[in-house]
Parts: C-alpha cells; structure tokens; sequence
C-alpha cells in the first residue's frame, strides 16, 4: 500500500494539470443555460455554436430534458431561459418568481409531424382525415381495409394488421399531434377518446421512447404506423404518407417545407404569442404543424444576460440561421412571425 | 526486486515482535472504529434521507389515491388517474427473466473461470472483458437490442407461438419489442455483476477444501457441486442481490425495449412495462404536484419490492446457514480434543 | 461438511483396506466420472454460450466505434447537428472529473462502510441495518439518483455541477463498494485474523496491514464494478451535470459534458455524423475503463504481495 502511494499522487497530478490546462479564461465569459423541449434542441446548439463561433466570450448551454422539466428548471431560477413545445399554460405562468417581470413566450421555429409506416409500398400512400383518425382509434386495423384502399385506388394494399407506435415518453410532439387529431375528429363528428396531453392513454399500441425510438420501432416492426417529427423521419428514411388537409388535398411532407409554411401563413398571433394551429385550412397546407417556444423572463437581475440573451434571439431570426432551420428539417417562420418577434425583442431594449 | 523485499522483511521483523499494543495505537484503533460506524451510519442514513426525500413528494399521491394506486392499471395524466399494475407485474417478470438467466449463465462461467478449466491467463483475461461489460453504457445496450437480439430472437419466438400458441405465456406473436427481448438484454447487463463478484466469492474458497475433497476420491463436479458452491453460497447469493437490484432499477435499456404498454398478459412475448422505464419517460414532462407525486409514489413502491425481495432472500440464506451449522455441529468432531 | 475425515478412517489397521486402485479409474464407462465429464461439457457450453452475445456487444461496439477512432476525436468539441468532423474531448475530461469526485466520496466511505460490516460489528444489528439499506440502495433506480441529487445540491446552489453529478452517482457507486468491501474482508482467512490479534495488532493495524491488503482483489472488483458503472451511467447526470457544448470552464461549478450524457443525446440523433460521434464515444468509454481495470489489478497484486511480505 505505501508504496503504491506516489503512482497514486502523479496520476492525480497528471489529472489535475490537465483539468487545469484545459480551461481557458477570457475575462469578458458569459454562460447562459437553457433547457427543455427536445424537438428544437439540434437547431438551438446549431445556432448558439454558430453564435460562439462568432461571440467566443458567449457561451450557451442547451439541455434537452423535456418541455415540462425544462419549465421546472426555469421556475426554479436554474437556467436562464426555457423551451417548451406545448408553451406554458397559465397555470405554469402564476407559478414563476415574481421578480421575472412575467415570461415572454418566443416561437422561434416550427415542425411538421409526419406519419410514418413500414410497408413494402414503392409511392407514398394516401390517408384521408377520418382514416387517420380511425386508424389511430383502432378502428382501422387492416391495411387492406376498404376505407384505406378508398383513397389509394390502384394500390395493392398487402393484408396485414396494423400496429400504431406511440410515443412513450410525455412530448411536445405526442401534445401537437393529439391536438389536431382532435381537431380533425371534431370536424369529423367523431369521438377522441385519449383526449389531448403531452401522454395520452393509446388504445393497443406498442410506444417507445423519443423520435429515435418511434422511428427505430416503425423500421422494425413490419405493418407499423407512427408519428415522428418530419425533421427525423427524412433522415432516417421512414416513409411517410400523404395526408388529405382540411381544404381535401393531398399533402406530403417534403425538404422544401412549403406545405408546413403554407400551414403557418395567416395565423393569428394572440398578445401572448402562444400561436396555435391545430387543423390548417390554407390551400396547400400540410395539416399537422406545430410552434415551438423558447421561454425568457421579462425581467433579468443582471443586465448583460438580458442584452446578450436578446443579441442572441435577434441573431437566430435573421435569414441565414432560418435557412439552416430549413436545412435541419424545420419549418421557416413566417415574415410576420418573424417581424412581430423583432419588435417584441427590440422594443425591450429601447424602452430601457 | 528481492533485494528490497528482504531489507523490508528485516525491518517488519525488528518491529513487528509480539507485544501489546502501546496507548497510542489503542487511542488510534479508537477512532477509527468510530470513524467506520460513523460511515456507516452515514450510509443508513443516506438511504433514510432518499427514502424521505421520495416519500415527501408522493404525499400527494398517496393521500389522492391510497392503495388503488397499486391495483389499478390505469395511468392517464390528462384525467389525473393513475394506477401501475401493469408495471409492477412488468418489472418482476422482467427481472424474474434476466435475473433466472442471468444466475445460471453467470455461476456457470465463474465456476468455469475458476475450477481450472482453462489456463490462468485466459481466466483473467475473460473475466477483464466481462468487468468492461460492465462500463458499456445502457443506451447501448439498448440499441444492441434493437438492432441485434430482436431480430436474431424473433424468428424462433414466432415459431413457439405458432406451435405452441396454446400455452398462455405463448399466447402472443413477438411483434418486435417485448418482454423476451427485455429480459435477454437484462440478463446480459446483469451478467458482469453476477459473474464477477461469484467469480470472486467461488476462488475465496479455502483451497485445502478443495484438495481434501479430490483427496477423498470426489471427481471436480462432486466437489464443485458439494463443497466449492456450498462454501461459497454468501458470496453467490451478494452477487444475486446486487445483479437482481440493478434489473428492478435498470431504467434506460428497458425504456427502449420494453414497449411501454399498459397492459398485463402472461406471453412472455407480450410487450408491457417496468416502473423504471415509466419513471424515466413520464419525469422530464411531469408538470403538476400530482402527476410527480405519482412518479414518486410508483419510485417508492419500486423501493419497497427492492425490500420485500432482498428480505425473502436474506430469510432464505438464513435458513440455509442454520440447516448447514446444525449439520456441521452432527459431523464435527469436538474441536477442543484435537487441542489438547 | 463432506470433506471433513471421519475419526473411525484412521482407528482402522492400514493393511485391512489396501487402496482400492478402481476408486481412482477414470473411465467414462463409470457412471461419476461420466456425469463430472457431462457437467463439465455443460458448464463449457453455457460459459461459450454466455460469451456470443458477450462478444457480439463487443464485436459491435469496436466495428461501429472503431471507425471514428482518431486524433480529432480526442481534441474537438461534439459536433452539432448537420455538420460534419467533430470529436468528444470535453466530454472525456468532463467524464474523467465526475467519476474522480464519485469515486473520491464512494470510495472511503464504501471501504471503511464494509469494514464495519465485516469486522468492526459483524453480527450487531446497527450492522444488519445498514447492510439492508445497502442493499435497499442496489435496487435505486438510477434517475431517482439524479432526483435526489437535484433536490439537494442542484437546487441548493442553484446551478448544475461535477459536484452534484459526482454525489448522484456515488449513490449507486456505495452500495456495490460496500457490499463487495464486506464480502471481500470476510473471505480473509480465520487464522491470519487470529495470528495478528496474537501478536499483539489492534483491530486498526489488523483491518490496515493485514485484512485490506489481503482482501484487495475483492474490493477491487467491486471498485471497478461501481466505476465502470458509474462512467456508463447517463440518468443521474442528465438533472445534474447536465451536458456542455464547450470545454470545461475555469468555474467549474458549471454545466459540464459527460461521455454518458453525449452518448445518450447523439444516439437519439438522426444525424448520422451524430451518430458515430456516439459509437465512437461508447468504445472510448469502455476503453477508459479498460485502462483503470488494468490499472487497479496491478496495484491489488502489489498491495497483495506486500502484505505477503510483511508478513
């Protein structure tokens, strides 16, 4: 034992020199931490890199833990903003400190949720509304089934049993993706047992955890049907249906993300900026699309977080970060989106 | 080398004659024997704080829902109903799974790593690479599971199910995730633990045991079987504890495998749930007291069967002890007459 | 038990009972010797059939790993999504320093925790209650950990550290170290306990010199269990530690990148760069632990043959 002692006190010098060289230490540093949702969280390390890349003294931290341990945290006063894809409800808001100055909610992009399946088909197929719904309902269970090969005509449809991946884990994608479902069967006149939540009781699914999981399952599962982000789906080669929107076209989701703009186009934006759009009637709008929000206090204690933290939001709405939004698999924001956060953001910073 | 060595052993010699030990090593041996029940009472103390710590939080829960809680096989956030049946029962047949398969693999091979079957360098060089078993991380487990065993496993399970579909834990197809694949991949994280602390415990045995038994004409599988294992059933039950208490907390391979349904069917086959996997996918999103008191509620009884099993093992093992001691009381010849 | 003689063996005149020279024919014709060699055939077979998935994990983990392996990899921060190179250098140091605090709280109290199980109070039933909540402490699932370390540390100093990530996974590093510690010290030998009471050692001097030293290949082998563990566990970190896109900042009570957690995340990535950075990381990881694993057994060989010498 007493000899093994200085091997012991070199590996921990070794150890220590090293943690020592490996920090450096610009004077003017400045970390920022944010987490939440997971669905933006590729875009916003790509953005806040990029940012850094530029700003070496600015460094943000993004954890993707989920949108309700992300607003967790921010009530907490542990990170300097949140995200979430479901926004906050008011409930969420009455809990934060009251030295926040109140939460300003930023949709800062947008996704498509696709609806993807594994079947040996070589085009895409076609879902209508109320099939997408049955199917999901379980009322559907065939792929063969009449209604299915209503709107494929032409299409030999192979006589296997559907099985529906579901999310397991509460997401902003299982919220959007219930909310215009029951959109869509309200307008059908028919009934949504799950309801709308971030996890709903699914009727006979098999679910998994994440996009990553959901897609995994869907490729591995011969018959399967899930829903994934569109961003995940085209990078992992799932296929994906056409689906009927509510002015009865068909639409699939592609790299241009013209459907999902086309979705976002003319939306109201309420004061609160929680734009909801939970069943599309533009022309050419792809039906299910969703907002994504980033969480800032009105109010920050330390006044270069503010600057920096707004300096920073203002970079990401500029042409460039939006185009590598779209590169990613996101939606483009609208330009009046677009200019509606530009004022929200400046107008801060001017009244001071 | 030797040379140091013998001036050491000269040294020991000149200060290690048999003597009282003097006031200040009475004083030193003092504390540190209150320094390790400090320490350990420490460590009890810990696992209390936990234990509260969790249970603050499911107060809550526990008052809204009572003993429903665990009857119930309902979990529905948005109505505020929840019941974790369906994961009670996925996490004892999953851990019953890896932990049954587990156990046999893992004895055999420390048996195998120990009763020189092999030569020794070939011994340590196994038993390294199942210690780095050990580091693989779950995500990866989890992905050799998808991507590997499911597919390798599929085929043969849907056979048993088309011939022997009659037998209920056979009562569903394999349709990818599932218990099976669950409790394979479980048995193979578990495994590392397993072996290497019976490994340890099996070659602990005192080896004259050993040589008295071949001595006596016993072939190596009357004396595995009769005196190695036997001798070395604390260390083999540890290691079951410790293997089995990874497999009722294994959180993020069982989340990717198990196919988090909320249903209870006795097929084997049959996707279902663990209270960990529900742990890790309702947490990051959990927004109200209630829905985390529920969280907690569930970690807690996934606590409390922690408990009940290791209880029943250790009141096993006791009896087992007891049965040994008094045969070895019958057999022994009284020890003070070979003193004298 | 079955090898101990029987005293009426030696009262028996040695030319009575030559040596039955059939009792040491090993022919398989002889149903014993058939079932040792057919248990022996078993035991091989599930020790090899134990290995393939083994060695597929493995096989796996350098075929998908090993094709990132590379200098890069060592000095660049994680790639984000959608662009190409990148490698997992913070997120080894940042490894490096959480499972160092861990094992740096785990490690004595563990140790010392085991020798109280073992020696100090065997049978008391304080030892019974804390030998309980160890093993109440395996069955912890790991995210509770991270609970716990977030109740208490994160929230305490409102910000996210090693510290809180080292403490979370030194809960499940302790009950393995404790438990093996235990295990191990009480395989020591009666007689070597008794010989240093003779000569005069105090229980202190004994656990020091002689049981710690003798035991050290079985704590080590729990050590390096509740290492290897603690560096592949991702849970725990994931409300502690969180992750950094950055190196280690000079404060280094700071978001921190972990192997683990950047593991976790680029393994659930579509990006196929992403992706293999993961791999990559995996076999990094598992070769980290190689290298301790290695490292440690050379240092219990030492400590054993020392106390070998001392003695």
């Amino acid at each position: 034992m007493r000899r093994a002692r200085p091997t012991l006190l070199i590996v921990l010098a070794l150890g220590v020199s090293l943690l020592i060289s490996s920090c450096n230490r610009p004077s003017q540093e400045i970390t920022l931490q944010g987490s939440g949702a997971t669905f933006p969280a590729p875009l916003y390390r790509r953005w806040f890199i990029e940012y850094y890349a530029a700003h070496p003294d600015v460094r943000v931290n993004y954890s993707p833990i989920g949108s309700g341990a992300g607003i967790r945290q921010f009530t907490a006063g542990l990170t300097t903003f949140g995200a979430s894809d479901a926004g906050m409800s008011q409930k969420e808001i009455d809990k934060l400190p009251k030295e926040y100055g109140g939460v300003r909610l930023l949709p800062m992009t947008a996704g498509e949720i696709a609806l993807s399946y594994n079947l040996p088909l070589a085009a895409p197929i076609h879902l209508s509304r109320s099939t997408y719904v049955k199917i999901f309902l379980r009322a559907i269970t065939d792929w063969n089934d009449p209604e299915i090969a209503k709107d494929n005509p032409g299409v030999e449809l192979p006589t296997q049993k559907i099985t529906v991946v579901t999310r397991a884990d509460s997401s902003g994608t299982t919220f959007a993706f219930t909310t215009h479902m029951a959109a869509v069967a309200k307008a059908m006149h028919l009934e949504w047992p799950p309801g709308v939540d971030k996890s709903v009781p699914w009727r006979e699914s098999i679910a998994a955890q994440g996009n990553d999981g959901v897609a995994a399952l869907i490729q591995l599962t011969p018959g399967a049907i899930g829903y994934v982000e569109y961003g995940y789906a085209r990078l992992a080669h799932l296929r994906m249906a056409a689906l009927e929107n509510a002015s009865h076209e068909f639409i699939l989701p592609d790299e241009t993300g013209e459907g999902g703009q086309r979705a976002l186009e003319g939306a109201e934006i309420p004061a609160d900026l929680q734009i909801r759009i939970s069943d599309p009637t533009n022309s050419g709008a792809y039906p299910i699309v969703t907002y994504t929000w980033l969480l800032c206090r009105k109010h920050y204690d330390d006044q270069r977080e503010e600057r920096t933290i707004e300096a920073i939001l203002l970079d990401c709405l500029t042409d460039p970060k939006q185009e590598v939004a779209r590169q990613l698999g996101y939606v483009k924001l609208p330009p009046n989106v677009v200019d509606r956060l530009r004022a929200e953001l400046t107008q801060t910073v001017a009244t001071r | 080398m030797s040379a140091m060595d013998s001036t050491r052993v000269e040294r020991v010699e000149a200060e290690g004659i048999a003597r009282p030990p003097t006031s200040r090593e009475i004083a030193v041996d003092r504390c540190f024997r209150w320094a390790t029940r400090i320490l350990a009472g420490f460590s009890a103390l810990l696992v209390a704080l936990i234990v509260l710590l969790i249970a603050k939080q499911a107060i809550p829960a526990i008052r809204k829902f009572g003993f429903d809680f665990v009857t119930s096989t309902r979990w529905d956030a948005g109505k505020s109903q929840f019941g974790i049946l369906p994961e009670l029962f996925g996490t004892i047949l999953s851990s019953a799974i890896g932990v049954a398969l587990a156990t046999v693999f893992g004895v055999a091979v420390a048996v195998f790593l120990t009763q020189q079957f092999i030569p020794r360098w070939l011994e340590n060089l196994l038993h390294n690479v199942i210690t780095l078993l050990a580091a693989i991380p779950s995500v990866v487990y989890g992905l050799w599971g998808i991507f590997v065993v499911i597919p390798a496993i599929r085929p043969a399970c849907n056979w048993m199910h088309a011939h022997l579909g009659w037998i209920p834990i056979f009562g569903t197809p394999l349709v990818s995730v599932g218990m099976t694949p669950a409790g394979i991949v479980l048995a193979i994280m578990i495994l590392p633990t397993i072996t290497a602390v019976s490994r340890d415990a099996i070659a602990a045995v005192d080896p004259l045991m050993r040589e008295a038994a071949f001595g006596m004409g016993a072939t190596r599988w009357e004396t595995i079987l009769g005196v190695t294992l036997p001798a070395s059933k604390r260390g083999i039950y540890g290691s079951i504890v410790l293997g089995l208490g990874r497999a009722l907390g294994e959180t993020m391979a069982l989340a990717m495998l198990i196919g988090s349904t909320n249903v209870i069917s006795p097929s084997v086959f049959s996707p279902g749930d663990t209270l960990a996997a529900l742990l890790a996918n309702k947490f990051p999103e959990a927004a109200t007291p209630v829905d985390l008191g529920a969280l907690m509620y569930a970690a807690l009884v996934l606590l409390i069967l922690t408990l009940l099993v290791n209880v029943a093992g250790e009141l096993v093992l006791r009896r087992d002890v007891t049965r040994l001691r008094r045969e070895e009381a019958v057999h022994k010849p009284p020890k003070n007459e070979t003193v004298a | 038990m079955a090898a101990v003689a029987h005293p009426s063996m030696f009262a028996s005149p040695p030319t009575a009972s030559p040596i039955d020279l059939r009792q040491l024919d090993r022919s398989l014709r002889r149903p014993r010797t058939f079932v040792s060699y057919a248990l022996s055939l078993l035991c091989g077979l599930l020790a090899v059939l134990a290995a393939v998935p083994l060695l597929s994990v493995l096989l796996m983990l350098i075929v998908r790993g090993g094709a990132r392996l590379s200098p890069a990899l060592f000095t660049e921060l994680p790639p984000v999504a959608g662009v190409a190179g990148g490698g997992i250098g913070n997120a080894i140091i940042g490894t490096l320093l959480v499972v160092f605090i861990a094992a740096l709280i785990s490690i004595p109290i563990g140790v010392l925790c085991g020798v109280y199980l073992a020696e100090i109070n065997p049978d008391g039933r304080s030892a019974s209650v804390v030998r309980f909540c160890a093993r109440l402490l395996t069955g912890l699932p790991s995210i509770l950990a991270g609970v716990f370390a977030y109740g208490t540390v994160v929230l305490a100093t409102g910000r996210f550290s090693p510290l809180a990530g080292g403490i979370a996974l030194a809960l499940l590093m302790l009950p393995l170290i404790v438990l093996t510690t235990e295990e191990a010290v009480r395989s020591v030998g009666e007689e070597m306990r008794e010989a240093a009471i003779g000569m005069g050692a105090t229980q202190t001097e004994l656990v020091w010199q002689i049981l710690l030293p003798t035991a050290a290949p079985g704590i080590l082998t729990g050590i390096l269990l509740a290492l290897a563990r603690g560096a592949g566990e991702t849970a725990p970190l994931l409300f502690t530690m969180a992750f950094s896109d950055y190196w280690l900042s000079h404060r280094l009570m700071e978001p921190t990148a972990s192997l683990a957690v950047l593991i976790f995340n680029f393994s659930k990535s579509p990006f196929e760069n992403q992706k293999e950075i993961a791999w990559a990381a995996s076999l990094v990881l598992v070769l980290i632990v190689l290298v301790f694993t290695v490292g440690g057994q050379a240092l219990s060989r030492r400590a054993r043959r020392m106390a070998g010498a001392r003695i």
